[in-house]
């Protein structure tokens, strides 16, 4: 008996061991990854907040209360907030309009050109947002529009008061920005869904919008809430465009643009509001912890969505037959609207000497000197190595961290890992500006030890690493939410040790979500403006920035020559990679029919 | 006899140790700047962003200048903000980014007074080997480097501010003649204001204080939209906007590129306010030496020229130039008051309330005003 009980104590300890290393053996990594950069994550928040409280740099003594005092100023109540939620709200149905139906029709139907079309949807975001801002502005304005001037020679008005210089114009021109966003969020778990499903409700005679409404939506709603949530942070976090659209006046004044103007107030003499910046980004990340709970809400039902399982499942196309015409002439408007005319008003300001209106004094003027100085107005080919590095170390990194810390939130039962992925989350909700300031005045308090690390490449590989892990684990916790656990129990049972599921099983099918994900995060990481132009310095300038200068005093057309060049160059680029992926998930598809 | 021999051989041996001691050469002095330089083996120098195209040439002219075989990174930023980084990396014990900076009067006083600038030693000397004007007597080094900032900061040149305005909308008899005009209706929603509020201060100098507020809120409900200058510059080519205040450099550089772009000039008749912009060498910078070298260089009509084609900087006080006499000669046609923080005593005296804790109150004022931050 007492032989029994000691063998039965030993066993039952030997059970919590094996339990507690057999855990470990598999997560110790994405644990050991995760948990650091959460926690720094956290330490920055925890700073941007202290210094709300402090009434100048963060080390002089003193604590005050008056920047929050000032919030409740007539102007923010009155102006700022409500701008913002205008511009947060609008931007997402915009691009919830595009994105939904486009996501539909170029990942579940047999439309033609696909893969160029997706291609082409890559390359709409590596068009700076305050270019296409200036676009929008050069056709919609009360005075000078192209639109409005066409608009009144039809109707025989004397003018049209169309214009995009308010807070709807702003929401339309980041709806139309960031609907590739959406679209790219939702367009791993749109191709997942499968085909059973659709045939069974077939079957008992339902019809296709039924099928839409009654399968497709309810599996891909968390899906979509996310990319709506994800849409509205990074809408009322953009900076550049309401800047361009609203000017530097407070008439159309929005928290992202009172933060920056914090950060870089106009008037001489005047000291940075590290304090008052802080505040405006404290009240972006109020409306974010709100979407967050909702979105958790969610997410607590993960269950009733997983469609990739351990028994074989595929995706199927629908035949749009004589609707494919409609379809194709949808994703063409909004191509024009997002990218084509952008794109055409990029090309004739740089050919110009100076921005005007089309005339046949204006084709007289036309030339190709712009894109013969656009280099040295820049400093060389400097920015473009940097950009290029910026690129590839904050794709690599991200994808890394967001799928160790993914693995820890949907993978595991350890405790802690909701609190994991709000952090991760909360990451995005806060402005990127504010983690901008933040890692500066960091810069400054280490510079006696790391002098160099204030003007290097590095504080912007961090400050967009920090950034984008909110997408980057949005992206890896819907392609892990698709996976079922069955596979990887059924490869322990079969003798895996380890994380051999996780890197032999996991990842190669989730392998077209991190592809896309990694080339997201690599252009946001291009065209993300905001962050470096605060930790710019004569080290670290890159390709945004210094397009951004040039257009901030008045090199509109070298700023538009160089970033035709190198639009042309990313979207050839993402057209190739899309290619690619496109040719994998082919692959993938087929080798899953023949399962 | 022996007595006035020996006085006789103690004049002769001064008077010969005076003949053979050589005199101490201005030339000495910049050549040890340029060794001093050469070791230094760096510079990081801003120059304003609208001249970065130009940065390459700058960059090898200031090398063969000088004669130096050194490692030159010529870069550009919003002026405001460098300088406040400047501010924020000196105050906690940092390096400022940039080894030499130009910036307008304000920005540079700002510095002086927090003791965040290098005083030059022996800036005159240095001045009459490099720059010619001085080197000839033409001008005299105390108005390179005028009070306050007699050597710390050189000057640059001038921005004086005018009203653009776009030829083929409106005729010159219709524009607003004085900065009050710009606050009656019949104006309203045809030009943009900048978001500084620098210059708008100035307006003190003018007219009375409240009376000058009240007007500048006018003015900011009348405007079509606040942007800087390069941006209203745009839209007034475009023609979206009508009129601008801006800086007289802009109607050069517009005119460099196309002679024909429909772009005029008024200065107002009330007053043409006036800013200085100099160069300077901010405290713990790296290659001081090579700093000082750049910043008086560029304070020549040479220097400041190679800013050009992007860039046009009128140096109405001191230059020599073409664009120079042109812009002096317009101004004084115009018959109108020149307004600077330093034209007189009482200038000065109102620049030093503005840091007072009543002046950035109302500095304040005036920037949510223009703005309409309100």
């Amino acid at each position: 008996m007492r032989q029994a009980e000691t063998l039965g104590g030993t066993t039952w300890l030997s059970g919590c061991l094996d339990r507690f290393t057999g855990r470990l053996d598999r997560y110790w990594l994405p644990v050991a990854v995760s948990w650091p950069i959460l926690v720094f994550i956290l330490a920055l928040l925890v700073f941007i907040f202290y210094m709300t409280f402090v009434p100048g740099l963060p080390t002089e003594p003193g604590l005050t209360l008056q920047y929050w005092i000032n919030v409740t100023h007539p102007y923010v109540l009155k102006t700022v907030i409500p701008n913002t939620l205008i511009v947060g709200t609008g931007s997402v149905l915009i691009s919830m309009f595009f994105a939904l139906p486009l996501s539909w029709i170029l990942n579940r139907t047999s439309l033609p050109f696909r893969r160029t079309l997706v291609s082409c949807l890559g390359v709409v975001v590596i068009i700076p947002g305050f270019v296409k801002a200036m676009a929008w502005l050069m056709l919609i304005n009360k005075r000078s529009g192209l639109v409005n001037q066409a608009l009144s020679g039809l109707l025989g008005l004397q003018s049209v008061s169309l214009s995009v210089e308010n807070t709807l114009g702003m929401a339309w021109v980041l709806g139309l920005s960031l609907t590739p966003a959406m679209f790219f969020l939702i367009s791993g778990p749109m191709r997942s869904v499968g085909a059973e499903m659709e045939e069974a409700a077939a079957v008992v005679g339902a019809n296709w919008f039924q099928r839409l409404m009654r399968i497709d939506v309810p599996l891909l709603a968390p899906a979509v809430l996310g990319a709506a949530i994800y849409n509205f942070m990074i809408a009322i976090a953009i900076f550049e465009v309401p800047a361009v659209l609203g000017g530097a006046g407070g008439r159309y004044g929005v928290l992202s643009t009172e933060l920056f103007y914090a950060i870089h107030p106009w008037a001489q003499q005047a000291t940075i509001q590290y304090g008052a910046a802080g505040v405006y980004g404290a009240l972006i990340i109020i409306p974010s912890l709100l979407g967050l709970y909702f979105y958790y809400r969610v997410l607590g039902q993960t269950h009733r969505y997983r469609v990739i399982t351990g028994k074989g499942y595929r995706s199927k196309e629908a035949d749009l037959g004589g609707y494919k015409y409609l379809a194709l002439g949808f994703v063409v408007l909004y191509l024009l609207l997002a990218m084509v005319i952008p794109m055409l008003v990029l090309v004739w300001a740089s050919l110009l000497p100076y921005l005007q209106m089309p005339s046949q004094e204006a084709l007289s003027k036309l030339s190709l000197d712009n894109y013969f100085n656009f280099l040295s107005a820049i400093g060389g080919l400097v920015p473009l190595r940097r950009t290029a590095v910026l690129m590839v170390s904050v794709s690599v990194l991200v994808l890394f961290f967001s799928f160790m810390t993914s693995w820890v939130v949907v993978r595991t039962n350890i405790r802690g890992r909701r609190t994991m992925d709000a952090i991760a989350m909360l990451s995005h909700a806060v402005p990127g500006i504010a983690f901008a300031f933040a890692l500066y005045l960091l810069a400054l308090v280490l510079a006696p030890w790391l002098p160099l690390f204030g003007e290097s490449l590095a504080i912007i590989v961090i400050a967009h690493c920090v950034h984008l892990l909110a997408p980057g684990t949005r992206i890896t916790n819907a392609a892990l939410l698709q996976v079922s656990p069955e596979l990887e129990e059924a490869a322990n049972v079969c003798g895996a040790r380890g994380m051999s599921a996780m890197w032999k099983i996991v990842l190669p099918l989730i392998k077209p979500s991190l592809l896309y994900g990694g080339l997201w995060t690599a252009l946001l990481s291009f065209r993300e403006v905001s962050m470096a132009l605060f930790l710019n310095g004569p080290n670290n300038t890159v390709f945004s920035v210094a397009v951004w200068n040039l257009w901030q005093q008045g090199n509109l057309r070298l700023a538009a020559a160089g970033s035709v060049v190198l639009v042309s160059t990313m979207g050839l680029l993402t057209l190739v990679l899309l290619h690619w992926t496109g040719d994998a998930v082919a692959d993938q598809d087929r080798r899953y029919r023949e399962i | 006899m022996n007595r006035l021999l020996k006085t006789a051989g103690w004049i002769f041996v001064i008077l010969v140790g005076l003949i053979s001691t050589p005199p101490h050469t201005h030339g000495q002095q910049l050549k040890e700047m340029i060794a001093q330089a050469q070791k230094e083996g760096a510079l990081r120098a801003q120059i304003i962003s609208t001249a970065s195209p130009e940065a390459n040439k700058i960059k090898q002219a200031f090398l063969k200048r000088f004669g130096l075989n050194i490692n030159v990174d010529i870069s550009f930023g919003n002026e405001s903000t460098e300088y406040q980084k400047a501010e924020t990396a000196l105050k906690t014990g940092g390096l400022p980014a940039f080894d030499v900076m130009n910036g307008e009067d304000g920005n540079n006083l700002n510095f002086i007074n927090q003791g965040f600038l290098l005083k030059i030693d022996n800036w005159q000397a240095l001045l009459a080997e490099i720059h010619p004007l001085v080197r000839s007597g033409k001008v005299k080094p105390a108005e390179i480097s005028p009070e306050p900032f007699t050597g710390f900061s050189f000057l640059l040149g001038n921005r004086n501010k005018v009203l653009l305005y776009n030829t083929k909308l409106v005729s010159p008899d219709q524009l607003p003649q004085a900065y009050p005009d710009l606050a009656d209706p019949k104006h309203q929603g045809k030009f943009a204001v900048p978001p500084w509020s620098s210059t708008w201060e100035m307006g003190r100098l003018v007219y009375p204080q409240d009376k000058w507020l009240q007007t500048v809120d006018t003015i900011g409900k009348n405007a079509a939209g606040v942007m800087t200058f390069a941006a209203s510059l745009e839209r007034i080519l475009l023609g979206d906007l009508w009129y601008a205040q801006s800086n007289f450099e802009y109607v050069w550089s517009t005119k460099a590129k196309d002679p024909n772009a429909p772009l005029g000039y008024k200065i107002f008749k009330d007053a043409t306010f006036m800013n200085r912009v100099l160069y300077a060498v901010p405290l713990r910078s790296r290659h001081p030496a090579a700093a000082t070298l750049f910043g008086l260089w560029m304070t020549t009509d040479e220097g400041r020229m190679l800013l050009s084609p992007a860039h046009w900087q009128e140096n109405v006080e001191v230059g020599q130039t073409e664009m120079d006499m042109q812009v002096r000669e317009a101004i004084k046609a115009s018959k109108t008051k020149v307004v600077s923080w330093f034209q007189d005593e009482k200038a000065r005296a109102e620049l030093k309330w503005l840091s007072t804790p009543d002046g950035k109150k109302y500095s304040e004022a005036i920037g949510r005003a223009l703005t309409q931050r309100k």
